[in-house]
């Protein structure tokens, strides 16, 4: 994970994990929904960097978030955070430290429903490869 | 099968035509019952008249936004294909035609007879919000047609 201490702004080639804790956010081809994208109740959106962390580690966070919320981890969907820069969205550094110093927020969600619906659909679209099934947990 | 009866004004007579264009071309398209997208629309409010079953930060859909989503699946032109149905975290009811990533229409249904909708058309991203009464609105059936066209 990155050193707390030293957390960089996010490059526009990074990639980024989108954590799918609600089977209606995947589709069984291997895509997502634009409901995976959508920052209800806030204007928003939690997303975990890839940079500097493990898969090991990127997953125990999806595992940790999924408890918090008592849902199920399904799986992540990747994208690259150039891809999220449109429009008005901006993704920022929102280390939580000391458990999260990689999480990171897509800002700039307009406030209306329909304008979210629209972009959700973009990021949706903009995914790299298919959504990944989440491992199997030790124990 | 006729999908409306209109009056005989120039302008009743095109719209009947387009909205049998857009029939035409739906026609194409995987169409399901009704039956299916009401059933699903009682089963994602059910799934939420418990409160027990919502995390902190999601909604029930409220008896209300069930029936507009009701009368929004009745007020679907016979033979339109049928969308996915499903319950959303801010108590509305979520309507999706999809065909791929980048053909695809939502439409949310919210409290007082709300409609939220947005497509994407490949690079194209129509959207809008409209009171829904008991007519689907024209732009939401064209958007529909465009996904599952060509």
């Amino acid at each position: 994970m990155m050193n707390p201490d030293r957390i960089p702004d996010v490059a526009d080639n990074e990639l980024l994990a989108r954590f799918i804790v609600n089977s209606n956010e995947k589709r069984s081809e291997g895509q997502v929904t634009p409901r995976l994208f959508m920052p209800y109740k806030w204007v928003e959106l939690s997303i975990n960097r890839h940079r500097e962390a493990t898969l090991t580690e990127t997953w125990q966070v999806g595992f940790e978030v999924a408890a918090q919320r008592n849902k199920q981890l399904y799986g992540l969907a990747n994208i690259r955070a150039s891809k999220c820069r449109i429009e008005h969205l901006e993704v920022v550094p929102a280390p939580i430290i000391p458990s999260n110093p990689n999480h990171a927020n897509i800002t700039g969600y307009p406030a209306s429903k329909e304008d979210q619906m629209a972009l959700a659909a973009e990021l949706a679209a903009s995914i790299e490869g298919n959504w990944i099934a989440a491992p199997q947990k030790d124990g | 099968m006729s999908i409306a009866t209109f009056g005989i004004s120039e302008a009743a007579v095109f719209l009947e035509k387009t909205l049998r264009s857009i029939e035409k071309r739906c026609d194409l398209a995987v169409t399901l019952s009704r039956h299916e997208a009401l059933d699903a629309v009682w089963e994602a409010w059910q799934a939420t008249e418990d409160g027990w079953k919502l995390s902190d930060d999601e909604t029930a859909i409220t008896e209300e936004v069930r029936d507009t989503a009701i009368r929004f699946v009745e007020a679907l032109p016979l033979g339109f294909p049928q969308p996915e149905v499903c319950g959303e975290p801010d108590g509305h009811i979520n309507f999706e035609w999809y065909r791929s990533p980048r053909r695809v229409i939502s439409v949310s249904i919210g409290p007082a007879n709300r409609i939220h909708w947005a497509a994407l058309i490949g690079s194209e991203s129509p959207r809008g919000n409209v009171r829904f009464i008991d007519r689907v609105p024209d732009s939401i059936l064209r958007y529909v047609a465009k996904v599952f066209e060509g």
